[in-house]
């Protein structure tokens, strides 16, 4: 195993209490295998990704598990020597592309600096060159005045892109990609795919995107992990959660995707109900309040149960659950009474 | 049904917005030689009208030049070229009492929820302040109306005195989505408004879209890169390729029988991305020939350097938008013929 999450659990202080973001997650990512991450806004998804490399501060956050990769266990080296880990080793899209670029900086600047800090021995020229390059790479056009661009002269898009450059310029040997494609139009996004999948092919990278679309998922990753607030509620390889989801969460997510043959206007399965606080999470099933298929027992908390060697759900009736699924999400179901 | 003091009626004839030959160019300075070197033609000549109450999709390639159109239209930039007309009165350079005035019936949510929020501002000042700037309504309608934008956008009301750095990306989203919808605008231009939210709450989203043009008659300017998306809220579609549009129409008949090439290109990826079993990452697209430089853009039709059909006509000159029936303009010197055999015009 590259990577190996134990038991991660990540508490925000806030004015309103702990925010219990992360709880008890467990997750490993082997070596060139590329993992999804989808799931609920703010269900935990960034904060994983950004615990990993180290990056929530003890200010801000309570952090308590353990992180190994490649057999050491990063979460507990101080701070520095964490330092050394990130880049080469392990390196990150960020969510806010714009954002987590210097706005003060030509982008051309910061990608010679990050191939330069890698490479003490790259020339001047040879940077640039690769520079170029990787622009190109990434989709570009001109690339030879947008190396001169400040991040706020390009489009979203555009400093997605740059964000992508710099993470993968490095040959890293993990790469955390929280939503690198979400400002693309879909010519572009499949040309990103096809980068990130290459990386994959060619230097062995292993991946984490982190992503809302359901196609990009299923386009690029080996499993897929669904979040919900703060836990994974479902696991398994990609083509078959995505094709049979079994949470009633996920099968949620899938209800409420507009498609372009159905009707025009039509309302949109969205689930009811607001998710959960997070500062004071139910005992329960988090999801037992939307949930149609809630039963009495969905009062007490569902394990990640292993439903066949692969496949995993966070849910008492996940079987059920697909045989409902065909029919309709909405649907008020029976088994409450069956089981009280 | 009490009449309205505004114009409702005699507007209905007329367009709540017309957009002509809209330009917007940005210089390209050189620090080495400190002087301009070029320009960055983003949007090159782009007309449009929309209705009271209708909604129009921007879709395009990424840096195509869409936020930049939506940030002239609202004005956040004077336009280098082109005219801005928006309930009957000239805004392409409004100022003053004007430009205010705009600023309250116009309100855009950005692509980026990051940037868009001042940090030291908690949910609920956020989006009372355009109420209070605009001054609509008193404090406790103010207060109120806080409250129910936040239940319509799926924000936690207990939430609301947190400072939008604590929320996550999707959920800042919404909240930019409130203080937008808080002044009661007539157009919301919306960039890319759901990207970076999951299905069921981009569905909650799009629900509220819809019964808030339904109710309040409100109209969009809707940018987004999922067509699934654009077209569940849109009326009508315009396809931007390097800052021009080269297609705009009903939204149904455009993406069921694209006449440009690019928009045929477009819904080709969208379909290989979709269907089941995925895509072969490792082949390449069709048409993903050289993308052109908006500092260099290529003489005759943008798109030709992409294009299969492109002729010597399409370098040499350049294909204006044209009304080829079937509620559907195109700008292409070749429109493709429908499926069902019947030929273009
Ligand atoms: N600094 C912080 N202080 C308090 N709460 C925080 C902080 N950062 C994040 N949170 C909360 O932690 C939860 C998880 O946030 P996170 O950004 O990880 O979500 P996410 O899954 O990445 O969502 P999205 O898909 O919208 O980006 C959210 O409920 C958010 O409000
Ligand atoms: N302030 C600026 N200075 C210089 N160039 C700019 C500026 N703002 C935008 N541009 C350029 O204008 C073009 C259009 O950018 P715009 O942000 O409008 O694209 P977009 O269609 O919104 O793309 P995306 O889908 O990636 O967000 C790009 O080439 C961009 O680099
Ligand atoms: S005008 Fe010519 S180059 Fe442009 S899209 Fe049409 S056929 Fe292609
Ligand atoms: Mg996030
Ligand atoms: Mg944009």
């Amino acid at each position: 195993m590259l990577l190996q999450v134990q038991d991660l659990s990540i508490n925000y202080a806030s004015s309103a209490g702990r925010v219990h973001a992360v709880d008890n997650l467990s997750l490993s990512v082997g070596e060139g295998e590329i993992i999804a991450v989808v799931g609920e806004s703010g269900s935990g998804k960034s904060s994983v990704g950004l615990a990993i490399p180290g990056l929530i501060t003890a200010s801000i956050a309570t952090i308590s598990g353990s992180i190994w990769f490649k057999g050491e266990e990063i979460s507990r080296l101080p701070s520095h020597d964490l330092r050394k880990f990130r880049g080469k080793e392990i390196s990150m899209i960020f969510q806010n592309a714009r954002a987590a670029l210097n706005p003060v900086r030509t982008v051309g600047d910061q990608l010679l600096e990050t191939l330069q800090t890698r490479d003490k021995d790259l020339s001047a020229s040879r940077a640039r060159a690769r520079a170029l390059e990787l622009f190109e790479l990434v989709g570009i056009s001109d690339p030879i005045t947008r190396l001169g661009a400040y991040p706020h002269q390009l489009s979203g898009g555009m400093c997605q892109r740059v964000m992508i450059a710099l993470a993968v310029s490095l040959d890293p040997s993990l790469l955390i990609a929280d939503e690198p494609t979400s400002a693309l139009d879909v010519t572009v996004k499949v040309q990103i795919l096809q980068l990130l999948k290459r990386l994959t092919a060619q230097i062995g990278t292993s991946i984490i995107i982190i992503t809302h679309d359901l196609n990009v998922a299923r386009a690029l990753a080996d499993r897929v992990a669904v979040m919900y607030a703060g836990q994974i509620v479902e696991l398994g390889p990609a083509v078959d959660v995505l094709k049979t989801p079994k949470m009633p969460y996920t099968q949620a997510l899938f209800q409420s995707l507009p498609r372009l043959g159905g009707e025009r206007g039509e309302q949109l399965a969205a689930i009811p109900g607001q998710p959960p606080n997070l500062t004071a999470p139910p005992q329960g099933c988090r999801f037992a309040d939307r949930c149609p298929h809630a039963a009495n027992i969905c009062q007490s908390a569902p394990e990640l149960f292993g439903i066949t060697d692969s496949r995993k759900a966070r849910c008492f009736f996940p079987h059920d659950s697909l045989l409902r699924a065909q029919t309709s999400f909405n649907q008020p179901e029976e088994p409450k009474a069956a089981i009280s | 049904m009490t009449p309205t003091t505004d114009n409702t009626l005699p507007v209905a004839a007329t367009p709540l917005l017309k957009v002509e030959d809209l330009e917007m160019k940005f210089p390209l300075h050189s620090a080495l030689l400190r002087r301009t070197i070029g320009w960055i033609q983003a949007v090159r000549g782009v007309s449009f009208s929309i209705s009271p109450g209708e909604s129009l999709g921007i879709v395009g390639e990424s840096g195509c030049g869409k936020s930049t159109l939506a940030e002239t239209v609202v004005r956040l930039t004077t336009p280098t070229g082109g005219s801005i007309v928006f309930n009957g009165r000239d805004v392409t350079a409004a100022a003053g009492g004007d430009l205010r005035r705009l600023r309250r019936d116009v309100q855009m949510v950005f692509q980026d929820p990051f940037q868009s929020l001042n940090p030291r501002m908690t949910v609920r000042q956020l989006i009372r302040e355009p109420m209070q700037v605009h001054r609509i309504g008193t404090v406790e309608e103010q207060q109120s109306r806080v409250a129910e934008l936040c239940d319509a956008v799926g924000i936690d009301r207990r939430l609301i005195d947190r400072r939008p750095t604590t929320f996550s990306g999707g959920q800042r989203q919404r909240i930019a989505i409130a203080r937008a919808l808080a002044p009661k605008p007539k157009l919301l231009v919306l960039d890319e408004p759901v990207s970076a939210l999951d299905t069921s709450v981009q569905a909650q989203i799009l629900n509220l879209l819809n019964e808030l043009r339904a109710r309040m008659g409100i109209s969009y300017i809707f940018i987004g890169h999922d067509l699934a998306v654009v077209r569940q809220v849109c009326d009508r579609i315009g396809v931007m390729y390097l800052g021009k549009l080269v297609e705009l129409g009903e939204s149904e008949t455009l993406l069921e029988a694209p006449r440009h090439p690019y928009t045929q290109t477009l819904l080709s990826a969208v379909k290989a991305l979709e269907a089941d079993g995925s895509i072969d990452l490792t082949e390449n697209l069709p048409s993903s020939g050289e993308v052109p430089s908006p500092k260099n853009p290529p003489s005759g039709c943008g798109f030709r350097t992409r294009c299969a059909y492109a002729t010597d006509e399409c370098a040499s000159d350049s294909p204006e938008l044209l009304d080829i029936g079937s509620l559907q303009e195109v700008a292409c010197h070749f429109p493709l013929k429908l499926t069902d055999g019947s030929s273009r015009k």
